[in-house]
């Protein structure tokens, strides 16, 4: 039988070590969700506290017609968003991890320090800056610019989304540019390869784990958000994790709110069941045909020739 | 295959107790987590005490935040030689969960739409109105609303102020009807309503007729149509109306007068906006004080019950909040508040005239939440 974990760090006093974090995630993660598995088939009383029963009104809810709209919008958002982070995410990233390698710790304190600050904070700092007499419209206003409306639209929320997640992105994209090796790249160059193909042949090939493992990080806790449109959206915002909310904390629903809960899981699990599938795929087909995933094999797999 | 007589741990054994461990634990969280059919939190099932003022010991009070005049909390600490320590939550919905589970808070600020399913759960503890001094402060309205109408009392009225419409003079018509929302179209993208279900779904089943507590699928529907139909003028949906006024982002909101009140004493252009009370009916809701089934120390919680209704400090109190709290000094303050604002006293033919809003259940909450999940999608 495989080991988890070798004999030797195993035996003796240090599995002890083990139990304490077990234990944590047993307990505040694992058994919540059970809990919210098992009230998603009850009711509540008229407190409001669950009571246990086995019945899929709850579901019946969940799976109502008009919960199409704000499913397609919440997935429409989290794709635009996590495509707008890679995008801004990956050249900040690379600039840290290849470019400006000795200014990349003030880079990311860049990055991570406005992160530390409470998110709500953050999103009342998106309000002021994008209100009718926030900072952004004066300013085009000032010059003589006529601004639409931005608050409380899909753009602000998306614009919230992307702002709220990107370090996710970039620290990840961070992780997997900074093991390139410049031979590699400088390879591509000797072959004659544009900038343009290099990087579409080479570097990002090389980075893509990064990238991938910032789409899901991003994406993930995107599915779920809901103040982002609570604060930044509209009346036609409203995103899956703001019915979850107005469940447990508008309309004493707990059951109702756990059976979206149980839901957005399992859509969860199929997005990264799918993803893991594609990815095991991809390499499986690599292997397959004989590709070398090292950093000298991607170059060769792109066509070029390493001498 | 071999069995492993290594004493390394496999992976199947982690997960095997892993498993065993996360359903042991799901079922001892499970009793406490769940609530009996009728309500009731599993507590004492013997009638709860009349509780009589007196100190007994330090107090924890759940509450919203900033919603008491320091001053008061100074002032009752050094009288009385013990400390009001507070806890706070930010909706109703959560301070009912966490009281219904049996937390053991010694004062709550409960709220009139709650209070009877509290009372009915043995949640909050009596006293004897007799036994109150400054009980005759409490306005007769409140002395008699509805939700607390026995012999012995639970609560004391602590802040209220219905909703009305607040609007920016000059830029969108009105005619004092709820209808105003939805008779602005010059105003599309600049109307907002509040983001609460009892609120708004209630606006809308007043404007049609029909009781703010309907549990009649027909006028529930057609209530939330007329909302859907208002929706493309909607800027948004929100409860944040200090932000809404103060951003520029509003012409027309539903907002609680208290907001309003709040929101204008911040606001440079306060003199653009006013405030209507719509004439097809309001309905009504109040934040309330009671005394903790399982409190430690309900005598000094309820002690801090009388030393607000003290004239002084409950005129004290409305002056801090901004809110009157249904007292005669806390009716006095605010109409001295609301000087510069007359529109937000709210006349006595619109309070006499409102409707208490009760909390759905059973059926009623479960079409009370389709129908909102329609509206918000």
């Amino acid at each position: 039988m495989k080991r988890l974990i070798p004999a030797a760090a195993s035996d003796g006093p240090w599995t002890l070590l083990l139990v304490p974090a077990a234990g944590i995630l047993l307990l505040f993660f694992v058994a919540p969700l059970i809990l919210a598995a098992v009230f998603s088939f009850g009711g509540v009383n008229p407190l409001g506290q669950p009571i246990l029963g086995f019945s899929f009104a709850n579901y019946q809810n969940v799976f109502a017609s008009y919960n199409l709209a704000p499913l397609l919008r919440t997935v429409e958002f989290t794709a635009i968003a996590t495509a707008a982070c890679m995008l801004v995410g990956y050249p900040v990233a690379y600039l840290a991890a290849c470019v400006a390698k000795r200014a990349a710790p003030f880079i990311l304190a860049l990055v991570i320090l406005p992160w530390l600050v409470d998110y709500l904070v953050r999103l009342y700092a998106w309000t002021s800056l994008l209100a009718p007499a926030g900072l952004l419209p004066s300013l085009l206003k000032h010059l003589d610019i006529s601004a639409p409306q931005l608050l409380n639209t899909n753009f602000a929320v998306i614009c919230g989304l992307v702002y709220g997640y990107l370090p996710l992105m970039i620290l990840p994209i961070y992780a997997s540019a900074s093991e390139l090796q410049p031979e590699v790249i400088e390879a591509g160059k000797d072959l004659y390869g544009s900038p343009a193909a290099v990087f579409w042949r080479v570097t990002f090939p090389l980075t893509r784990p990064g990238v991938l493992g910032g789409c899901l990080l991003v994406s993930l806790p995107m599915l779920g958000d809901f103040a982002t449109a609570q604060f930044l959206g509209g009346p036609n915002s409203t995103m899956i994790g703001n019915l979850i909310n107005d469940q447990f904390n508008d309309a004493g629903a707990q059951t109702v709110g756990s059976a979206y809960t149980v839901a957005l899981i399992l859509l969860l699990v199929i997005v990264l069941g799918l993803t893991m599938l594609v990815t095991r795929q991809r390499v499986r087909l690599r292997s397959l045909v004989g590709v070398d995933s090292s950093p000298r094999g991607a170059v060769a797999a792109e066509g070029m020739a390493l001498p | 295959m071999t069995q492993s007589h290594d004493a390394g741990i496999t992976r199947r054994t982690l997960l095997n107790y892993g498993v065993k461990g996360t359903v042991a634990a799901s079922a001892l969280l499970l009793p406490s987590a769940c609530g009996s059919s009728s309500g009731s939190t599993g507590g004492s099932s013997s009638p709860a005490k009349v509780v009589i003022p007196k100190p007994d010991g330090d107090i924890t009070w759940f509450t919203y935040s900033g919603y008491v005049n320091p001053k008061l909390i100074a002032g009752f600490e050094k009288t009385y030689g013990v400390k009001v320590n507070q806890a706070f939550y930010t909706n109703v919905e959560g301070m009912v969960q966490k009281v219904s589970a049996g937390v053991n808070y010694d004062l709550i600020t409960t709220n009139s739409a709650y209070d009877h399913l509290l009372i009915a759960a043995g949640t909050v503890r009596p006293y004897d109105p007799s036994k109150m001094k400054n009980f005759d402060q409490i306005i007769p309205y409140f002395r008699n609303a509805p939700y607390d109408n026995g012999n012995l009392r639970y609560t004391i009225p602590y802040g209220y102020g219905p909703a009305g419409i607040a609007y920016r003079k000059g830029k969108v018509t009105v005619t004092g009807s709820w209808n105003d929302l939805w008779n602005n179209a010059g105003a599309k993208g600049k109307i907002y309503v509040l983001d609460q279900q009892d609120e708004t779904l209630g606006m809308s089943l007043i404007r049609d007729g029909a009781s703010p507590n309907s549990g009649d699928t027909g006028h529930v529907t057609t209530a939330t149509d007329h909302l859907l139909a208002l929706k493309p003028s909607l800027g948004g949906i929100s409860s944040d109306i200090n932000t809404v006024i103060d951003s520029g982002e509003a012409w027309m909101s539903h907002a609680w007068a208290g907001s309003v009140y709040q929101a204008l004493t911040k606001l440079k252009g306060k003199n653009d906006w006013t405030f209507e009370w719509p004439k097809e009916g309001l309905s009504m809701g109040c934040d309330t004080l009671s005394v903790g089934q399982h409190a430690g120390s309900p005598g000094t919680a309820l002690l801090f019950m009388q030393y607000l209704l003290e004239p002084e400090n409950s005129h004290a109190n409305t002056s801090y909040t901004g809110y009157s709290n249904g007292t005669l000094q806390g009716e006095a303050a605010y109409r001295t508040l609301t000087k510069a604002y007359p529109f937000l006293a709210l006349p006595d033919a619109n309070l006499n005239t409102a409707q208490w809003r009760v909390a759905p259940t059973g059926s009623r909450l479960t079409l009370w939440n389709q129908q909102w999940s329609r509206f918000r999608a």
